[in-house]
């Protein structure tokens, strides 16, 4: 079966359980799920077909969650208007940020990004004339659409389920393009990428910075959907989680990063008794799956071509 | 322009010892150049010095005429040269169609929009190099593999293929680092002939190989390095009979 029809499959399935679902803690469970598999689809671009590790990622998750709220609660500005802004800024970020630190390499990359999504988590914290520091920023107003408001679980649902399947598609097509070619060559021999005619820094850049896109994107939908955000959704074990979801899915395999995420989005809201632990056996399962099945589910779906 | 490679006066070390020292000599248009050498006489670092791989400590390089010196190594392909590796850098992650169409990339213009939207250029460039690199493989004969992994061929295959991706992008001047090493008897045997068929498009070659009988068969000029320097250039009759070669080879 082709790719992409899974993929559509997958779409009417999700479509289906939205409108038969009705209860609307599901709903928004699995919403925030899309929110995951959008960060996580970026990532898996990144580290899964790249090589490159980020454990930054939800500094810019934050990003765009911080900069279009503030800008739609502190400056008025129109919650489409401010996303697009939030998004565009939080991505040059990306990429300027991206063009020294991806001149390392492996521990040293997974140091650089980390320290950068604890700079951006710790302005956020500090800086509370703007972000409103540990407190949280509240007031952030519902999307609406030309006077069609986000207003129930199931509209957001939909919306931000059809944008998430849109967003794997071109991430499917970049990677069977020439530029898939491309990073699976950086990946696997960067040296020998050279000599294809591959100007490797540029296109490790690229990736990060569309990676980093992804992910402020979901960031910048999180705040207009819940309305209020707090630096201890934003920390290193969220960016750790991410890490864990494409490790577990399988590096560069789109369908077992998705349900890696959505099920792992899933299983901490449901267990909320052992909240605590979490992170605990978050760990555990990524040494697990580090030991047992290197290759995370990517087996699972080798039918998928 | 009778030179399409210029090597002037190459200088590399690392730490103490020179890998390549003050090395000259020229690939004539149209020739197929063998530079051998025993074991660690520093022929791979002087490719990697050509394709800039290894930065050089001093000397100069041109390329059909111009200094190279301002190109990156990535630039290089488009120049027209193209190289194999000693040790095969094949993707295991992509099949061997798609290996050789890794070596078209340069000659697709399609941008990443139109590769993110799947759109019509892209799809019109995905063939082309689909159709291109398909030719090369029947061209070297070994279209039968092409929806093969690396890792599920031959190891004689997996040299054909790590050549078929150096071939797909045209080039002007063709680099093999020891496209033999590992070969049967069988196998060598049509490399010979697969080499002088390439050669016949036209393609000008400078060929790093161990196997004395391939060289002494393929090539026009013969470049000895020992220990880092050149110690003698001539046509294959005259390598064979050269003292000096014969004492790097044998006499130590
Ligand atoms: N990246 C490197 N760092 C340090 N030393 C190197 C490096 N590359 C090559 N050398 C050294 O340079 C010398 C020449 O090596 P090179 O690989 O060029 O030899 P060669 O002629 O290709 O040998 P072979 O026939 O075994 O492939 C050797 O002593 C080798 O150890
Ligand atoms: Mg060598």
């Amino acid at each position: 079966m082709s790719q992409k029809i899974f993929l559509l499959i997958l779409f009417v399935v999700i479509m289906v359980f939205g409108f038969f679902v009705k209860n609307p803690f599901i709903l928004n469970m699995m919403s925030l799920a899309a929110l995951s598999v959008i960060v996580v689809t970026g990532l898996n671009l990144l580290l899964g077909f790249a090589g490159q590790i980020s454990l930054g990622h939800a500094g810019f998750v934050a990003m765009g969650a911080y900069i279009s709220a503030v800008f739609s609660v502190k400056f008025n500005i129109n919650p489409w208007v401010a996303i697009v802004l939030a998004v565009f800024i939080t991505s040059l970020f990306g990429a300027v940020i991206g063009y020294p630190t991806l001149k390392l390499k492996s521990h040293y990359l997974a140091m650089a990004t980390l320290a950068i999504g604890e700079i951006i988590h710790s302005v956020v914290n500090n800086y509370v004339d703007l972000t409103g520091g540990p407190q949280g920023l509240t007031g952030i107003p519902m999307l609406s659409f030309f006077g069609f408001s986000f207003d129930s679980e199931i509209k957001f649902y939909i919306f931000v389920w059809t944008l998430t399947f849109l967003l794997i598609l071109m991430s499917i097509n970049l990677v069977n393009s020439r530029f898939g070619r491309a990073y699976k060559a950086i990946k696997s021999k960067e040296n020998a990428a050279y000599a294809f005619g591959i100007n490797v820094h540029f296109y490790k850049v690229f990736i990060f910075t569309v990676s980093v896109f992804y992910a402020s994107l979901a960031g910048a939908l999180y705040a207009f959907y819940l309305g209020f955000i707090s630096p201890s959704s934003f920390g290193l074990i969220q960016s750790i989680d991410y890490v864990v979801m494409v490790v577990i899915g399988g590096m560069g395999s789109f369908f077992g990063v998705f349900f890696t995420s959505v099920i792992l989005t899933i299983l901490p809201n449901i267990l909320t008794s052992l909240e605590d632990y979490w992170p605990i056996a978050n760990g555990l399962l990524l040494i697990l799956a580090m030991m047992f099945m290197p290759n995370g589910l990517k087996g699972l779906f080798k039918w998928i071509k | 322009m009778d030179k399409i490679i210029s090597i002037d006066s190459i200088t590399k070390s690392f730490g103490g010892i020179k890998a390549v020292d003050n090395v000259s000599f020229f690939v004539k248009n149209g020739e197929i150049k063998a530079l051998i050498g025993p074991n660690g006489a520093g022929k791979t670092t002087l490719f990697n010095i050509i394709t800039k791989l290894y930065t050089k400590d001093s000397g100069s390089i041109s390329f059909m005429g111009n200094s190279i010196e301002k190109y990156k190594s990535y630039e290089l392909i488009k120049l027209g040269m193209s190289r194999t590796f000693q040790n095969i850098q094949l993707i295991n992650d992509l099949n061997v169609l798609e290996n050789v169409m890794l070596g078209y990339h340069i000659n697709m213009k399609s941008n990443v929009l139109d590769a993110f939207l799947s759109l019509p250029k892209n799809k019109k460039y995905e063939k082309e190099a689909e159709k291109t690199s398909y030719y090369i493989l029947r061209f070297l004969k070994i279209d039968n593999i092409e929806k093969k992994y690396p890792n599920e061929i031959p190891f004689g295959y997996k040299r054909l293929v790590e050549i078929a991706r150096a071939l797909v992008s045209k080039p002007k001047l063709l680099l093999l680092d020891e496209p033999a090493a590992g070969l049967n008897e069988s196998e060598t045997n049509r490399l010979l002939k697969t080499i002088f068929r390439i050669w016949e498009q036209g393609v000008s070659i400078l060929l790093i190989e161990h196997d004395m009988n391939l060289v002494m068969n393929c090539s026009h000029s013969v470049v000895v390095m020992d220990e880092g320097r050149k110690i003698a250039e001539g046509p294959p009759s005259y390598i064979q009979n050269n003292d000096e070669v014969k004492r790097a080879y044998f006499g130590k």
